[in-house]
């Protein structure tokens, strides 16, 4: 499976505390996904 | 990345960042920063873990650390508290619509970044 298949199926939270599946957000356009190390 | 943020948009993508800290954190990050992208965070670190990323004491409290942060704080960067994992190293992706890697990095330390460019010359093979 390939990394953007792995991280397709995840799931992460948004600032209300709602899951969003990773996959929908470059379903419709490219993304630059920036994982940060920490907030602040 | 938020510096290119703007070219980011005007190829046709979106900048999305995933943190690690909870939810009232990314709350509080995104209305401090007045962020207009979409933010999430992963206090699971699941995530990360299946992006490969990096986590150690030893990626975080690295010789390098001390060269990163001057960097950074000559760009006027200034760490507050840190929210989140302290020991989880970041990393950037540019995926295509639909699905597909066009660029990856994994930071090895902290302060460890890509290349804005490198970023989006591989957006701009990816970008509609």
């Amino acid at each position: 499976m390939s990394l953007s298949q792995d991280l397709e199926r995840l799931t992460a939270l948004d600032p209300e505390g709602e899951a969003v599946a990773l996959g929908t957000l470059w379903r419709e356009c490219p993304v630059v996904l920036a994982f940060v190390r920490h907030f602040g | 990345m938020r510096g290119i943020i703007d070219d980011i948009r005007s190829h046709g993508a979106e900048l999305v960042v995933v943190g690690s800290g909870n939810v009232r954190q990314a709350a509080a990050f995104r209305d401090e920063l007045a962020i207009d992208f979409p933010l999430f965070t992963d206090p699971s670190l699941r995530t990360y873990r299946s992006a490969g990323l990096k986590r150690s004491i030893g990626a975080t409290l690295n010789p390098t650390l001390l060269g990163n942060a001057m960097r950074a704080f000559k760009k006027g960067y200034r760490q507050k508290r840190v929210q989140g994992d302290p020991w989880q190293q970041g990393g950037v992706f540019v995926i295509a619509a639909g699905g597909g890697v066009a660029f990856e990095q994994r930071s090895d330390a902290a302060g460890d970044h890509p290349d804005p460019g490198d970023v989006l010359a591989a957006l701009m093979e990816v970008a509609p």
